[in-house]
């Protein structure tokens, strides 16, 4: 498959999608294995460009600020082991450590294993009480092509701690036009 | 067989034919649920009285989910064996099972869904009844399987487990957070009037899907109590877009993302998709008689009825081109009998549609044939009409 051209696209749907998002700093970046891709909360399938119009974080707390982090991972996963190869251990995972990117604002690189490449699109963006934040707009389209991927964080997962719905935090919601043949 | 000489035509005669397609695209007619049960059997009444015509190319299938506990041994409906499409021995990982069987063609009554279980521990169950399936290929095959998956070790076909956590090797955990990643799942191309079903496989306290564009619930199982860890069974309806394409990755957990909540992480889920196939059949509209050549000037469709609507038209019978003596004016090498005409051509409301460019010939032998689809799979949605009209001259010596 290939990054289709918008001139002789046969479909371009618009979608929108709406996510909770969760307290996943210690996965940014990471995969479970080496053979697997970084964790995302949305990812492009091949053959589809996205053209992301709108992004936004809206805060169903209350009481409580949040803070939004968006990571947009646009690296593929391992090409030297990827998922199709066989393996019999997990040497060369990406590391199961937390602390090279709990404590730093940028995801660490420098390690070989940390293949899959990410940024920040946005880092602790604060999102009050009752409001919402818009990251992405239809004045400042985000694309995004095969295999990219966005994550999302905050300091607290939606929803969970009782499974009941009891802790409200942010919801993103995502409108995007899905480009492909 | 000879073909009459065009410069010494004697006759020349001219017409038009009209016909009407009635749309048979898959429909899916009624479900029924069985949770967190042990009971093996199960009443799912069918019949082919629907809306006033009479259902053809009848199918039905059942969706099972389960643990490690469990294992599928055989189904039946009314006595009659099942195909299975996948077992408990397909899955990567133990954990969220399940499995996948159909018949076509099944009995019409008042009768039961029977499962023939191993193992112990409580299973679900989604049974569903269809109309206009392809009797001789009810499912795509991709891949050499004719069910998708997430790849894995195993390469394609095996429904994969995916989960969160390090407990086998031979896993890969392609799947995290609140999306559910079928991301590997590659897009697949249909016909119109066929549909994806996705069928997942989750923990029942944690888990949960929601469809996003094109995906229909079929039906969902799992309610709280006392259930089996690995009860929740999900199945969707994927419509393709335009008609052409499904589109597996639209869809996401109901959870907030890795390590959510107390007990999220680790919770398993196993996904597979089947693509189900509409009828193939194409009703003949009519044949070039011996000794005449028709030239075929207009080919319309249209639509009087409902939006979503498709026509595929064909030829057939195409082979030996001859003169007037019976001997071969063309040799064919390697030409094909049947092709395509119009291939998924949507035939809008509200104006026609011509489907020829240019005049086509036809000699004897050679036949006009047609079937419309519908992109909806609910019952209304089927024996909805296209007209089709053919402008055309015949000639002879």
């Amino acid at each position: 498959m290939a990054i289709p051209n918008l001139k002789n696209c046969e479909f371009s749907v618009p979608m929108t999608e709406q996510h909770p998002v969760g307290a996943n700093t210690t996965q940014i970046g990471h995969g479970y294995t080496a053979q697997s891709p970084g964790l995302t909360d949305l990812f492009v399938p091949w053959g589809h460009l996205w053209e992301v119009q709108l992004l936004r974080f809206s805060n169903e707390s209350e009481s409580t600020t949040y803070d939004i982090d968006v990571i947009l991972s646009t690296g593929k996963w391992r090409s030297n082991n990827n998922y199709y190869a066989t393996h019999s251990n997990f040497s060369g995972n990406h590391t199961a450590s937390n602390t090279v990117n709990t404590t730093t604002p940028y995801v660490n690189m420098t390690e070989a294993n940390f293949a899959d490449m990410g940024h920040w699109l946005a880092h602790e963006k604060e999102v009050t009480a009752d409001n919402y934040v818009d990251i992405i707009n239809k004045d400042t389209p985000l694309y995004l092509s095969e295999g990219n991927g966005l994550r999302f964080d905050t300091t607290a997962d939606y929803n969970q701690s009782d499974g009941n719905y009891g802790t409200k935090t942010l919801v993103a919601t995502i409108s995007y036009i899905d480009h492909y043949n | 067989m000879a073909n009459p000489n065009i410069a010494a035509i004697s006759e020349l005669h001219v017409g038009t034919l009209g016909f009407n397609l009635k749309t048979n695209g898959v429909t899916f007619v009624t479900p029924r649920i069985l949770e967190n049960t042990t009971t093996t059997s199960w009443d799912h009444p069918t019949a082919t009285s629907i809306y006033g015509y009479t259902l053809a190319d009848t199918f039905i299938m059942n969706a099972q989910a389960y643990d490690s506990g469990r294992s599928t041994t055989s189904m039946s409906y009314n006595s009659d064996a099942m195909t299975l499409v996948y077992d408990e021995t397909e899955f990567v990982a133990s954990s969220p099972s399940g499995a996948l069987g159909y018949k076509v063609n099944p009995d019409i009554g008042d009768y039961d869904m029977s499962v023939s279980m191993g193992g112990s521990g409580n299973f679900a169950n989604i049974s569903s009844f269809w109309g206009n399936i392809d009797q001789t290929n009810p499912l795509k095959t991709f891949d050499g399987h004719n069910y998708q998956s997430t790849p894995n070790d195993y390469g394609f076909g095996k429904v994969h487990q995916v989960t969160g956590g390090y407990s086998d090797s031979l896993r890969n955990y392609t799947h995290e957070g609140s999306r559910a990643h079928l991301f590997n799942m590659i897009d697949q191309s249909c016909e119109p009037g066929d549909v994806g079903v996705l069928s997942a496989t989750m923990d029942s306290s944690y888990s949960g899907l929601i469809g996003y564009g094109n995906t229909y619930l079929l039906a969902s199982v799992g309610t709280g109590g006392t259930q089996n860890t690995y009860c929740h069974l999900q199945q969707f309806i994927i419509s393709p877009d335009g008609g052409k394409n499904i589109v597996p990755n639209r869809f996401r957990r109901f959870d907030g993302g890795y390590n959510s909540g107390a007990s999220y992480s680790g919770r398993g889920m196993s996904a597979s998709l089947i693509i189900l196939q509409s009828s193939r059949t194409e009703d003949t509209l009519f044949e070039c008689p011996a000794e005449r050549v028709l030239k075929i000037n207009s080919i319309m469709a249209t639509n009087p009825e409902a939006a979503g609507t498709y026509v595929n038209v064909s030829l057939a019978g195409l082979g030996a081109v001859n003169d007037t003596a019976g001997s071969a004016a063309v040799t064919p090498t390697g030409n094909d009998a049947s092709v395509r005409l119009a291939q998924g051509v949507k035939v809008p409301m509200g104006k026609p549609i011509e489907l020829l460019n240019r005049p086509i010939y036809m000699v004897e032998g050679d036949s006009l044939t047609a079937n419309a689809k519908s992109s909806g799979f609910m019952p209304q949605d089927a024996n909805r009409g296209v007209d089709i009209v053919v402008s055309f001259e015949s000639m002879e010596d």
